[in-house]
C-alpha cells in the first residue's frame, strides 16, 4: 500500500523534470511552440490526474485495512545515520494525511486542467506546467513526511515553488517584488520552526535520545515529562512555520501582494493548499502542541487576530484578488484558532471546505478576469451591468459556481462552509468570550466583504457604460468550467463527509448547538442584507464617505507593511551601518588589511638580506646547517 | 708505512668537505663553484662508505650511489644554468650576476 505513496510523491516530480529538463529546452529550439506547449500541459495534467486517482485508490485500500482512527502505516527509508541522530526520508499515511492527499491531488488536478485553458498563450506556458508540478510534489512531500527535517526540506520546497509562481511574470517589477516578498517573510517563519525543531531535539537529547521522527515522538512524550517551559518555546517555534506559510498575523503580509501571480496559481497555492500546510503542521503535531497549554494559548490568539484583522481589511479592497486572498487570511485564521482551542479536527474540517470552496471561488475569479479582463469590482461592474443581467445571461456557469462559492464561505446552510464553520464556532464557544465574539464578527464581516463583491458586479444595473461591450463577453470552454462545476459540487458535498468519525476516536464530541447555528446564519444574511442595501446600484465605493477615519486605518491595512517598511529601512538600516562599520573599520582595518600590512612592513627590512650574491645565501644556508648539527648533537647528548 | 684506519679516511673526508665549502665561498667563477660542489660531495660519499665498512654494513654504500647520482643529476642542471647564463649576460662572474635581489 505504501508503494503507492512514493508513486503518488513521484509522479509530479516526474512531471516537473521532464518538462523542464527535455519539453522546455525542445521548445527553444523548436519552432512548433505550440506542440511543445500543450505537451507539457498534458504531462502536467496526466501525472497529477493520476496521481488523484491513486490516491483514491489508497484510501479506500487504508479505509478497508485499518478503517479506524489512530492507526498510522510508516515506510522510510534511511538517508544519514549519525551518532545519535537518524535521519529519514519516509512516509507516514494517517487518515488525516490521506485526507490532505486527497485534497491537494484533487484541486490540483483541477486547477492544472483550468490553467491548461486559462494560461494559453502565455510565453513561459511550459515554466508555468513545470513549477505547478513541483508545487504538487513539494506539497505532497509536507504531508506525507514522518518525520520533522523532512517536513522542514519540503516546506522549504514549496516556499521556491510559491516564489517561482508568484513571479511568474517575472518581467513586472511588481511580480517579482511580491516573489521576494513572499518568500523572505515566510523565511521569517522558517527560522523559527528551525530553532523550534532543533530545540525539541535538544530537549528529547536532555531526556534520553533525540528523534525526528513523528510516531517516535510521540511515544516520548508520552513517556517522559519534558521541561514545559523549553518545550513550549519550542511549539513557539514550530508554530512561527505555520506563521509565516499559513499566512499568519504578523507575517500575512506577503499574501495580499502573491496575488500578483496567475490566477490558478493563487486559487492553488495561496488559498488551497500551501497556506493550509502550516494548519496542516499544527494539526498533524497536535500531540506537540497538546502538551504546552501556553503554546496552544498563543495559537488560538494569533489565529482570532488575524481572522479579524484579515476579515475587515477585505471589507475595503477593491480588487477580487485581493478581497479572496484577505478572506483566505481570515479562514486560516480561524483553521488556526481552532487548533489553539483544542479542536484540530475542526479545523482541519475547515481546511478540506475551504480548499475546495476558496479554490472556486478563485477559479471562479480567474474565469471572470478573463471574460472581463479588469480585476477591479468596479470595473467588472461598469462592464457587466452596461446590459440588464448581463452577468447570469453571458456567464451563467461562473455566476451560478461563484455565487455557491460565496455562499459556502458566508457560511449559509447546506453547504460544505456551513458545517465546518459551525465547528469552529463550537470550539470558539467554550474558549474564552472574546474569542467567540470575535470570531462571531469574522462570520459577519465575511458575509458583508463577499456580499459586496457580489452586489457589485453581479446585481447592480447601475451602469457607466464604458469598457468592454458584453456582447464580447462570453464563457470559456469546458476545460474552465468543468474544474467550477466540480468544484462546486464538492464546495457543497464536502461538508456531509463523516469527518469528526475520521479525524477522532471520540466519537461522542458534541455536535454545534442549534443556538449556534441559528445566530451565526443569522448574522451571516445580516450581513449579506447590509451589502446589498448599501452597494445596490452603486459606482463607487462608500466606506469612506461613512466612516471616515476608521476606512482609512484600514485601507492602510493597519499599517503593517508601513511597519516593516520602517523597520527595515530604519532599525535593519541601523544594524547594518553599523555593521557595515564594524567590518571595514575594524575587522579590515585591523584584520585583513593590517596583517597585509604587518607582513609588508617585515618584509621591506627582511628583503634587505636578498642581495643577489650566490655566496651570501649559501652562507646563510651553511650557518642555518651548523645551528641544527649543533642543536642535533647537544639534544642527542643531553638525551 | 702507516696503514689507513677508518679515522684517516674520515679525516680526509673533512679535509675534502672544508675545501669544496672553501672554494664554493671564495671564487666566484662559476665553474668552478660546481667543482667544489662536486668535491664536497665526494666527500661526503667518502664518509659514508667508510662508516659502512666499519659497521660491515651495505646501506652506506647503498646510500652512496644515490649520492652519485644526484651529483649527476645536479652537474647536468648546473651546467646548463652556467651556459645559459653565459648566454644571457656574457659573463660566470657570481659577482657581475645579482640582479635577482629584494
Amino acid at each position: 500500500m505504501l508503494n503507492l505513496c512514493w508513486i503518488i510523491l513521484g509522479l509530479p516530480l516526474a512531471a516537473a523534470a521532464l518538462i523542464s529538463l527535455l519539453v522546455i529546452p525542445f521548445e527553444k529550439a523548436s519552432k512548433e511552440k505550440d506542440f511543445f506547449r500543450t505537451l507539457s500541459a498534458w504531462i502536467s495534467v496526466l501525472s497529477i490526474s493520476a496521481a488523484f486517482i491513486l490516491s483514491v485508490i489508497l484510501f479506500r485500500q487504508f479505509q478497508a485495512a485499518q478503517g479506524h482512527y489512530g492507526t498510522a502505516l510508516e515506510a522510510s527509508l534511511p538517508w544519514m545515520n549519525l551518532a545519535g541522530i537518524k535521519m529519514e526520508l519516509g512516509i507516514l499515511l494517517n487518515p488525516i494525511a490521506l485526507i490532505m492527499l486527497l485534497i491537494v491531488n484533487g484541486v490540483a488536478a483541477l486547477v492544472t486542467i483550468f490553467s491548461a485553458r486559462y494560461m494559453q498563450g502565455e510565453e513561459g506556458y511550459s515554466r508555468y506546467f513545470a513549477a505547478l508540478s513541483f508545487f504538487v510534489f513539494a506539497m505532497l512531500g509536507i504531508v506525507l513526511a514522518n518525520n520533522l527535517i523532512q517536513i522542514f526540506i519540503f516546506w522549504e520546497l514549496v516556499g521556491v515553488a510559491s516564489y517561482l509562481l508568484i513571479g511568474f511574470w517575472f518581467q513586472k517589477p511588481s511580480a517579482s517584488l511580491a516573489s521576494k516578498k513572499a518568500f523572505l517573510t515566510t523565511r521569517v517563519g522558517d527560522a523559527g520552526m528551525m530553532l523550534g525543531i532543533l530545540l525539541l531535539f535538544g530537549i528529547l537529547v536532555q531526556t534520553g535520545t533525540g528523534t525526528f521522527n513523528f510516531l517516535e515522538l510521540e511515544t516520548k512524550l508520552h513517556q517522559n515529562a519534558l521541561p514545559s517551559g523549553l518545550l513550549t518555546w519550542a511549539c513557539i517555534g514550530l508554530f512561527l512555520g505555520a506563521v509565516g506559510k499559513s499566512a499568519q498575523v504578523p507575517l500575512h503580509v506577503w499574501l495580499p501582494d502573491a496575488m500578483e501571480g496567475p490566477t490558478p496559481a493563487s486559487a492553488l497555492i495561496h488559498a488551497a493548499t500551501m497556506v493550509a500546510a502550516g494548519v496542516y503542521m499544527l494539526a498533524r503535531l497536535f500531540f506537540l502542541f497538546e502538551m504546552s497549554p501556553v503554546a496552544l494559548q498563543v495559537i488560538a490568539w494569533t489565529g482570532v487576530a488575524t481572522a479579524l484583522i484579515a476579515a475587515t481589511i477585505a471589507v475595503v479592497q477593491n480588487d477580487i484578488k485581493k478581497v479572496l486572498a484577505y478572506s483566505t487570511l481570515s479562514q486560516l485564521g480561524y483553521m488556526v484558532m481552532a487548533i489553539g482551542l483544542h479542536h484540530p479536527e475542526a479545523g482541519m474540517f475547515h481546511l478540506v471546505t475551504h480548499a475546495f470552496f476558496k479554490a472556486l471561488l478563485f477559479l471562479g475569479a480567474g474565469s471572470l478576469i478573463h471574460a472581463l479582463h479588469t480585476q477591479d469590482i468596479w470595473q467588472m461592474s461598469a462592464t457587466l451591468n452596461s446590459q440588464k443581467n448581463a452577468g447570469f445571461k453571458k456567464l451563467p456557469i461562473t455566476v451560478i459556481t461563484f455565487l455557491i462559492g460565496t455562499a459556502a464561505l458566508a457560511g449559509i446552510p447546506f453547504t460544505s462552509g456551513f458545517f465546518s464553520k459551525e465547528e469552529i464556532l463550537n470550539a470558539a464557544s467554550h474558549g474564552p468570550l472574546a474569542i467567540f465574539i470575535a470570531s462571531l464578527v469574522v462570520v459577519m464581516l465575511t458575509a458583508y466583504y463577499m456580499g459586496r463583491v457580489l452586489t457589485v458586479v453581479f446585481f447592480s444595473s447601475a451602469s457607466k457604460a464604458h469598457g468592454k461591450h458584453p456582447h464580447d463577453i462570453h464563457e470559456d470552454n469546458a476545460l474552465v468550467t468543468l474544474p467550477l462545476i466540480i468544484l462546486a459540487i464538492f464546495s457543497i458535498a464536502a461538508g456531509y463527509l463523516p469527518f469528526q468519525a475520521l479525524l477522532s476516536d471520540d466519537s461522542h464530541a458534541a455536535h454545534p448547538p442549534l443556538w449556534l447555528a441559528i445566530l451565526s446564519v443569522s448574522l451571516a444574511v445580516f450581513g449579506l442584507l447590509a451589502s446589498f442595501v448599501l452597494y445596490r446600484n452603486k459606482t463607487e465605493d462608500r466606506h469612506a464617505a461613512i466612516f471616515q477615519v476608521p476606512v482609512k486605518i484600514i485601507q492602510e491595512k493597519f499599517y503593517f507593511d508601513h511597519f516593516y517598511d520602517w523597520f527595515v529601512s530604519r532599525i535593519q538600516g541601523g544594524l547594518a551601518i553599523a555593521a557595515d562599520f564594524f567590518e571595514r573599520k575594524i575587522l579590515v582595518a585591523f584584520g585583513t588589511e593590517g596583517t597585509a600590512k604587518l607582513v609588508t612592513a617585515v618584509g621591506s627590512v627582511v628583503r634587505k638580506m636578498q642581495n643577489g650574491w650566490i655566496q651570501t645565501y649559501g652562507l646563510f644556508f651553511v650557518i642555518g646547517w651548523i645551528i641544527l648539527i649543533s642543536y642535533l648533537i647537544g639534544s642527542g647528548g643531553n638525551s | 708505512m702507516i696503514h689507513p684506519t677508518a679515522e684517516h679516511y674520515l679525516v680526509l673526508s673533512g679535509i675534502l668537505f672544508s675545501i669544496g665549502l672553501f672554494g664554493l665561498f671564495v671564487r666566484r667563477h662559476i665553474l668552478i663553484m660546481l667543482l667544489c660542489l662536486e668535491l664536497m660531495l665526494n666527500a661526503a660519499n667518502l664518509a659514508l662508505i667508510t662508516a659502512s665498512s666499519v659497521h660491515g654494513q651495505t646501506d652506506g654504500q647503498i646510500v652512496s650511489f644515490f649520492v652519485m647520482v644526484i651529483a649527476a643529476v645536479e652537474v647536468t642542471i648546473g651546467l646548463a644554468i652556467a651556459v645559459l647564463l653565459f648566454k644571457e649576460k656574457n659573463t660566470v662572474d657570481t659577482e657581475q650576476t645579482t640582479s635577482l635581489k629584494g
